[in-house]
């Protein structure tokens, strides 16, 4: 018995792979079947900061925002299991609240055209083979009054942050189809940090130097999409008031659509309420590893001893 | 060497620019009069009156803001976020105290100071060194040339506020050397795409080993950049054009190749991160142990099994790791500002340092 107990800590790897595919895929075969398996959601409070800033953003006497909030999203391929479902959760939000946003693609040449992606599930039908497989939620949302997508900039880092929050026209001269900035009705009101209510920045692992030449400046509220693994480094912003919250991984985008949708679960389609339970499903796994191994170690030591 | 002297000359003087451009005002404050614009005497000069501050409103829900509109007329509810410098404004407290005149600079959103006209202007004459910056609503000033200035008929309702003076010439260089960063960036791009094309083409040149991949590297390169063309066009259009083309392959490479394989070499992380935990997180010592626990308390917080274990997640995060981050953090600022110190000083040495560039 002892035996096998140790022999708990030196599993061959491709088990462990094995066991996490397996987990992984579960809810989806489930969900495949017509039975999903669903878990409850708690926001937390730095998803409820986020949500909160953006309800209480200013509005004039006839309820249309008086100011945009500006996304710069610049995750690619690489993250977007993360990163798209806080995008889309953010754009669900903006487009339902009739709330006018920019989005800036600062440092990386592929994020407009992923951030597009997004934004066009919600304004245009997916049209497959001539057929209409998934209807637009937002279809009256206009290109130039609702959004605007000024695309791919350098350099990254704070300069291009500085000159967005001086003077946007001059970081920015068309947008991402080359239409010049004064021709964009949206674009006509927006010149610097006082047009802007808020910033949302996601990525990977979004800069830093939004919290010092964003909100340190200006004041404008600032808020994170990151992905889990980089979380644990911008957490400190939030205590301090420096950023008004924060979408971690997936569970920052399903928390956020919970939020949008708290009665109605058929209406949560956002990425991150799709792997939220894969991603427990591999947790588990990982945490069964654990013990799995400790037990072995254990056994081993006392055998030792 | 007259490389690294260059490269150290220019570090420092765009470091010094951005410090100073920070720092130093727009205008010479003892020589810039501040106020709103109520006429144009002549083609380059402008009256400035001064105002006097005589009531200030605490902003609620239930304070009503109205603005006057520029030459006079019928005020009009507006946020309170809303209004500039320089408005013509009635305010209703949530008392029913009615507070009217000109909004002063200082006003936030929660608090609006308003003051009156006072007799005494000032005539200022716009000279090519003068710098008009008018204030917005948020408080920040934005620079605008003499004729976007906007003169009223009357003083009876909104006016510009601006601060005017002789420049410091600081800001007025921002959006150059801002650009100057824009090509550089633009020129690194470029430099590695030339560093990449020399290494490949030498490799197909001299046939080394694996010398067919970099033939794979200029076809990748050349579908790239037709793909980047074919961004941003909302429909294929005709058949067989030079559009419909871009459109195509940019459809193929974004959405067929980049997208499934970028997502696919990431994943993989998570088979390593589970072998990785598997093999290391053992409580072989008290830290070891404590780092586990609250290594496993995260992960079950992640998922959303109980209120209480996310509510001791977000304990661990908020405070423990935030205590921690924030003293690494300060650590590495103070080594980053030594290393400074020792770069400035020149008692720096290593590999840029000590080699001949």
């Amino acid at each position: 018995m002892r035996d096998l107990l140790i022999k708990l800590q030196t599993v061959d790897r491709r088990w462990v792979y094995l066991a996490i595919a397996v987990a992984c895929a579960i809810p989806f075969i489930a969900e495949a079947i017509g039975k999903p398996i669903n878990l409850s959601v708690y926001p937390s409070r730095e998803t409820q900061g986020v949500f909160d800033t953006i309800n209480n953003i200013p509005r004039d006497a006839n309820g249309n925002p008086t100011k945009v909030v500006l996304i710069d999203s610049t995750w690619d391929a690489g993250s977007m299991g993360e990163n798209e479902g806080q995008a889309e959760a953010i754009i669900d939000h903006l487009f339902r609240e009739r709330i006018p946003f920019i989005v800036t693609c600062i440092g990386n040449e592929k994020a407009p055209q992923f951030v597009n992606g997004v934004i066009e599930r919600f304004t245009q039908d997916t049209i497959v083979d001539g057929k209409v497989v998934r209807k637009a939620k937002y279809p009256g949302r206009v290109y130039g009054k609702d959004w605007v997508n000024l695309g791919f900039s350098v350099p990254w880092g704070w300069q291009s942050i500085q000159q967005i929050m001086k003077d946007i026209h001059v970081q920015y001269k068309a947008d991402y189809q080359g239409t010049p900035l004064e021709e964009i009705p949206l674009m006509q009101r927006v010149r610097n940090a006082d047009d802007i209510y808020m910033i949302f920045a996601v990525t990977y692992s979004p800069s830093e130097d939004w919290v010092s030449f964003a909100h340190g400046i200006y004041g404008t509220p600032v808020a994170f999409g990151c992905a889990g693994i980089q979380s644990t480094t911008t957490y400190r912003f939030i205590p301090s008031g420096q950023m008004v919250g924060m979408l971690v991984s997936v569970r920052g985008s399903a928390e956020y659509d919970a939020l949008l949708y708290p009665d109605d679960r058929s209406q949560r389609v956002n990425k991150g309420t799709q792997l939220i339970v894969p991603l427990a499903f591999g947790h588990l796994v990982i945490i069964f590893a654990i013990i799995m191994g400790n037990i072995g170690y254990f056994a081993a030591r006392r055998r030792r001893s | 060497m007259w490389k690294k002297q260059l490269i150290v000359i220019v570090t420092f003087l765009s470091g010094l620019y951005f410090f100073l451009e920070f720092a130093v005002p727009p205008t010479i404050p003892w020589k810039t009069t501040s106020g709103v614009v109520v006429s144009k005497p002549g083609d380059k000069q402008l009256q400035i009156n001064r105002v006097r501050k005589t009531a200030s409103a605490t902003i609620t829900e239930q304070t009503i803001v109205k603005r006057v509109p520029s030459g006079g007329g019928t005020p009009e509810p507006v946020p309170s976020d809303a209004v500039k410098p320089g408005d013509r404004v009635v305010i209703t407290t949530e008392t029913g105290r009615e507070i009217s005149g000109i909004v002063m600079p200082r006003s936030s959103p929660r608090r609006i100071f308003v003051g009156t006209l006072t007799p005494n202007s000032e005539q200022v004459s716009i000279d090519a060194n003068m710098l008009i910056r008018r204030l917005r609503s948020g408080g920040s000033a934005e620079e605008v040339k003499l004729d976007a200035l906007e003169i009223p008929q009357n003083t009876s309702g909104s006016l510009d506020w601006i601060n005017v003076g002789p420049t410091t010439y600081l800001s007025s260089y921002l959006t150059k050397v801002t650009d100057f960063f824009i090509v550089l960036g633009a020129m690194a791009w470029g430099m590695g795409l030339l560093s990449l094309w020399l290494v490949h083409s030498s490799n197909i040149r001299k046939r080394r080993p694996e010398w067919y991949t970099s033939v794979f590297f200029f076809i990748a390169v050349g579908f790239g950049i037709i793909a980047g063309l074919g961004f941003g066009r909302t429909s294929p259009g005709v058949k067989y054009t030079w559009d419909w083309w871009t459109y195509q392959i940019n459809d193929v490479v974004f959405w067929q190749m980049i997208r499934p394989m970028g997502s696919t070499i990431f994943s993989l992380l998570t088979f390593y991160l589970a072998s990785a935990a598997y093999r290391s997180f053992k409580a072989k010592s008290r830290e070891a142990i404590l780092m586990m626990l609250s290594a496993l308390i995260v992960m079950l917080g992640q998922i959303s099994l109980h209120m209480w274990i996310t509510s001791a997640s977000t304990w661990l995060l908020y405070i423990v790791n935030t205590a921690a981050i924030r003293g690494m953090m300060f650590g590495m600022m103070l080594g980053g500002i030594a290393v400074g110190l020792r770069m400035w000083l020149s008692l720096e040495r290593g590999a840029f340092f000590d080699r001949e560039l």
